[in-house]
């Protein structure tokens, strides 16, 4: 198949089987790597499949943990034009640039919007509120994209689970089998040393 | 419900014409390069140099489920897997620069969102490959890890 003409023939990186970090640039790549140690500890992946499966769940929990702080922090990002909107809708003159202060934390604009607030009989509520109508397209994103994480992260956990439940279950019949062939010839089945039981198929 | 009537019918056929794809060269050449920007529709094994990878990842599978005790069968099958998986990779390598960017460019945002149904498609079909791939290693990696056998018996199935 011809790739378009004016476009670059892709050609195949050096590619591991598992996807490049998550971590960002301006991330802490050790909470990362901390995040992955903790998680095969617990785990103790015996196979590829199950170290494929491990590391989709590290990386769908650091996209979740992303994803969130992206929501806050677009709430937060629109928090000042959500502060004027309520300034304005209070008929307080020069809203915007006492937003803007407040926004830079300037303490004496503080003090002003609070006592403008309460004299309102208002909180910082209606701000936020303001602030996620503001964003709320940006907002709905977001959302989907931590729940698309969320339904991958439980996907991946549910694969591993399915895996050593079959390799359970290939054991059983397997071990059944010999137990019946052994009834058959009068003798006792001789499994092997290493042997293991199914309760714990993932030290197999 | 309204009657389709023959001059209804025609002028449908007459509005239908009118909004059915580019009209002027340009707007055909850019059509034509639809879903090709970065290759992401295209298969991995379609995709020059990824056969390789695509051939060691499944060795890699194959081996560490069944070991010893693999057959062709096996690896045809973790070969689906294998496909599967390093589409998800390419995937996840292409958005990786536009996550890092979420929080300050919507844009990115809009953009991971588009990529998000080819991963989709992806984690599907390795989740599907996957199974395929358990039902027939996981008997014989039974068979050669507990009970010495290098193909699982009849009985065992």
């Amino acid at each position: 198949m011809q790739i378009a003409p004016d476009l670059p023939t892709p050609v195949a990186p050096p590619l591991d089987f598992l996807p490049p970090s998550p971590v960002a640039p301006d991330q802490d790549a050790s909470a990362y790597d901390a995040l992955v140690s903790r998680l095969t500890a617990e785990v103790r992946p015996s196979d590829v499949p199950e170290q494929i499966w491990l590391r989709e769940v590290a990386d769908h929990i650091w996209e979740i943990g992303r994803v969130r702080r992206a929501k806050v922090s677009t709430v937060e990002g629109a928090t000042e034009e959500g502060l004027r909107l309520v300034l304005d809708s209070l008929g307080v003159d020069g809203a915007a640039p006492l937003a803007a202060r407040w926004a830079a934390r300037d303490a004496d604009a503080v003090k002003a919007v609070d006592a403008t607030l309460a004299k309102a009989e208002l909180g910082m509520g209606p701000v936020r509120a303001q602030a996620l109508c503001l964003q709320l397209d940006r907002i709905e994103r977001l959302d989907r994209l931590e729940g698309d994480a969320i339904a991958r992260r439980d996907q991946a956990i549910r694969d591993i689970r399915r895996h050593r439940a079959q390799f359970a279950a290939a054991l059983r019949r397997a071990a059944l089998a010999v137990e019946a062939a052994a009834a058959r010839d009068g003798g006792q089945a001789t499994p092997r040393p290493e042997e293991k039981s199914e309760t714990q198929p993932c030290e197999r | 419900m309204r009657t389709m009537t023959a001059a209804r019918l025609r002028a449908n056929r007459r509005n239908a014409f009118k909004s059915t794809g580019p009209k002027t060269p340009a707007g055909k050449a850019a059509a034509a390069r639809n879903a090709r920007q970065h290759g992401l529709s295209l298969p991995v094994l379609l995709v020059p140099g990824f056969a390789p990878e695509v051939e060691a990842l499944a060795r890699r599978i194959t081996q560490s489920v069944v070991g010893s005790a693999a057959d062709p069968r096996h690896h045809e099958l973790a070969c689906r897997v294998a496909e599967a998986q390093l589409d998800i990779v390419r995937v996840r390598t292409a958005r990786l620069p536009l996550a890092a960017a979420i929080a300050t460019d919507p844009a990115a945002l809009k953009q991971i969102l588009r990529l998000d149904r080819y991963e989709k498609r992806a984690l599907s079909r390795r989740k599907f490959a996957m199974r395929a791939f358990d039902d027939v290693a996981l008997p014989a990696a039974v068979a050669r890890r507990h009970f010495g056998r290098t193909k699982p018996s009849e009985k065992t199935q």
